[in-house]
């Protein structure tokens, strides 16, 4: 130890004694060795600074914790170490040292804390960019529901207006109200007599999507169904039929027109 | 405020500027100091209209080289504007060179130093100056403050702490305690000051003239603030009055001692002067601590020594003086986000 600090005053340092200065010295003891070298007293020291005598003492015996802050311990190594022709910056690199040792734990805690208050600026524009895009996608798709929820709507008015406009008609059985409540009241079984004035291609399912008949049919011929009081009746053509549901006529006339596919739903579609 | 400015200001970070009267500093919030240059802009005239060739570096090695319709200038004096404009356009300049990206325009929010005796006028000045160089928003904040922030001392405590900031133009002394200026002096002398004083030695000893450039490596080099047992020496080559032909010369470190004299003990006055104003409790403080000199003049040899002499009192020097102020102001900058403000009024 005593001959490393001699060689610190002599400024006679290979870079192996260095590590070892950076090791094993610390400030305070760096400074003593460097004045007892040069034979000078503590008072003479605390004169030539302007310092008290016992803030000198302090820092020999690296008690800093009595001097203020580090800020400022900091310039009277400094000072005192061109005072004694030291290098500051060894004498510098061991306070820090000292102050990394002795607040290690508050000064990570602090750094994390910096941390999550400042962000990077790329990274908040990153954020910002992520959130345009997530509010813009959400009310596009918003918007594209409303569109589905509207057109069927829309559609099916527009066609029982005008007619089969698109060949595809739906109309509820609100006239049938009367029919298809007495059919849920007497029972589940519903029937449905299709009689055919002209020759008709004719489709009809139950409420589980189930092929009851399927087939064409010639002029005179009937088709007599049941199923569970609904029917999804397609037909082909719609002027050449009759129909009948729980023996009660059913309307045709504002939905058919010759040479398209008429849909009617019949009854209400339950489980 | 429109609405492109908000969107410009998302691609801008936020900057401290040191506008001082020899360099301009620039630090970014969260990192370092992203810019030092003189605060030198050349123009050139052509008829009536003038156009800016140089900024920073470049203009200042024109400095006193420029032919007839080139003209290089310093537009602050003595920490203030002294030609808008030309303010204006070096603060764009710097601004711009500071963001990497040139897609967008930036427009980020700005600190700016002001000394603390500047007058209402000269204040909104700077601040009108850098919102049209293309800031958001703009915060003045008192130099001494700001050094005494970027130096770190504890500005916020019940304790009392004395900064001297000797910048290129101003000397700034301040006490501060609880985030306020509590006694504040500034002498208009600073580095400039002390090139001139060189100037003016040489020429009255040698009857030589040099410019300032040359001034300025002689403080550099060999120039002190307290006699010290080793003289060093310097090669200077100036016009020689009497013949009218370069002249080389030798000064030495105790010349330049010599010619420093004045401005230097107006400094130490005015240490002086405050120290006796301020309140016993906080000069107590002082006392115990010692004061801590920043910025440039920081840097001048023995400074700290002879200011430790007058006063009898510790005197450190920061860390990294010149930088101190634009850093301090950057802090204050975060600070300000976190609900402390130290920014001054108008």
């Amino acid at each position: 130890m005593d001959n490393l600090a001699e060689k610190i005053v002599e400024q006679d340092l290979s870079p192996v004694d260095l590590k070892l200065v950076a090791e094993q010295l610390g400030a305070g003891e760096l400074l003593r060795k460097a004045r007892d070298k040069a034979g000078l007293t503590q008072t003479y020291i605390a004169r030539r600074l302007n310092m008290a005598e016992s803030a000198i003492a302090h820092i020999e015996a690296e008690n800093f914790s009595a001097l203020p802050s580090a800020t400022f311990v900091k310039g009277y190594l400094k000072n005192y170490a061109q005072c004694v022709g030291v290098k500051s910056e060894e004498v510098l690199a061991a306070y820090q040292r000292y102050l990394d040792a002795q607040q290690e734990t508050p000064k990570l805690r602090k750094r994390e804390r910096i941390k999550a208050a400042t962000s990077d600026p790329v990274m908040r524009l990153l954020g910002i960019l992520s959130v345009l895009l997530f509010v813009l996608t959400s009310v596009y798709f918003w918007n594209e529901q409303q569109a589905e929820e509207l057109m069927p709507a829309t559609e099916q008015v527009a066609v029982v207006e005008a007619g089969t406009v698109s060949g595809k008609t739906h109309i509820e059985a609100v006239d049938l109200s009367v029919s298809s409540e007495s059919a849920k009241a007497t029972a589940p079984e519903a029937t449905l007599l299709v009689q055919f004035i002209d020759s008709s291609w004719l489709e009809v399912r139950d409420a589980d999507d189930k092929i009851l008949f399927n087939g064409v049919k010639l002029a005179g011929e009937e088709v007599n169904l049941t199923s569970q009081s609904f029917f999804d009746v397609a037909i082909g053509n719609a002027a050449a039929v009759k129909l009948s549901y729980n023996s009660a006529p059913v309307d045709l006339s504002s939905a058919a027109r010759s040479g398209d596919i008429t849909n009617i739903e019949l009854g209400l579609r339950q489980p | 405020m429109s609405i492109f400015k908000k969107i410009r200001g998302l691609f801008s970070t936020d900057l401290s500027i040191d506008l001082g009267t020899a360099n301009t500093l620039i630090y970014i919030r969260d990192q370092e100091i992203v810019l030092n240059e003189p605060s030198v802009v050349a123009i050139r005239q052509v008829g009536n209209q003038k156009t800016v060739t140089a900024v920073g570096m470049d203009a200042k090695r024109m400095l006193g080289r420029t032919p007839g319709n080139i003209t290089a200038i310093r537009p602050l004096k003595d920490g203030v504007i002294a030609d808008f404009l030309v303010t204006e356009k070096m603060l764009q300049h710097f601004i711009s060179k500071v963001h990497e990206n040139n897609f967008i325009k930036p427009s980020p929010r700005v600190l700016i130093c002001v000394p603390y005796t500047s007058t209402q006028v000269e204040r909104k000045a700077i601040k009108e100056s850098a919102l049209g160089a293309g800031a958001r928003e703009v915060y003045l904040i008192d130099e001494p403050m700001a050094a005494a922030i970027g130096a770190g001392l504890p500005v916020e405590e019940a304790t009392g702490s004395m900064v001297i900031d000797i910048g290129g133009g101003t000397t700034e002394i301040a006490i501060i305690s609880l985030s306020g200026i509590v006694f504040a002096e500034s002498v208009r002398v600073g580095g400039d000051r002390f090139d001139e004083a060189i100037t003016t030695y040489v020429r009255r000893n040698y009857g030589s003239l040099i410019g300032e450039a040359t001034a300025e490596r002689i403080k550099e080099e060999i120039g002190g603030a307290y006699p010290s047992d080793e003289v060093r020496e310097i090669d200077v080559r100036g016009r020689n009055l009497a013949e009218g032909i370069p002249r080389s010369f030798v000064l030495n470190s105790n010349e330049v001692l010599e010619a420093l004299q004045e401005p230097l003990s107006a400094i130490v006055q005015a240490v002086k002067s405050a120290l006796e104003q301020a309140p016993p409790e906080l000069a107590s403080d002082i006392a115990e601590t010692g004061l801590v000199l920043t910025g440039g003049g920081g840097l001048l040899r023995d400074f700290d020594r002879l200011i430790s002499e007058e006063t009898g009192l510790p005197v450190i020097v920061a860390d990294d003086p010149l930088t101190c102020v634009a850093r301090g102001g950057g802090k204050a900058l975060e600070w300000i986000d976190h609900g402390v403000d130290l920014t001054s009024s108008e």
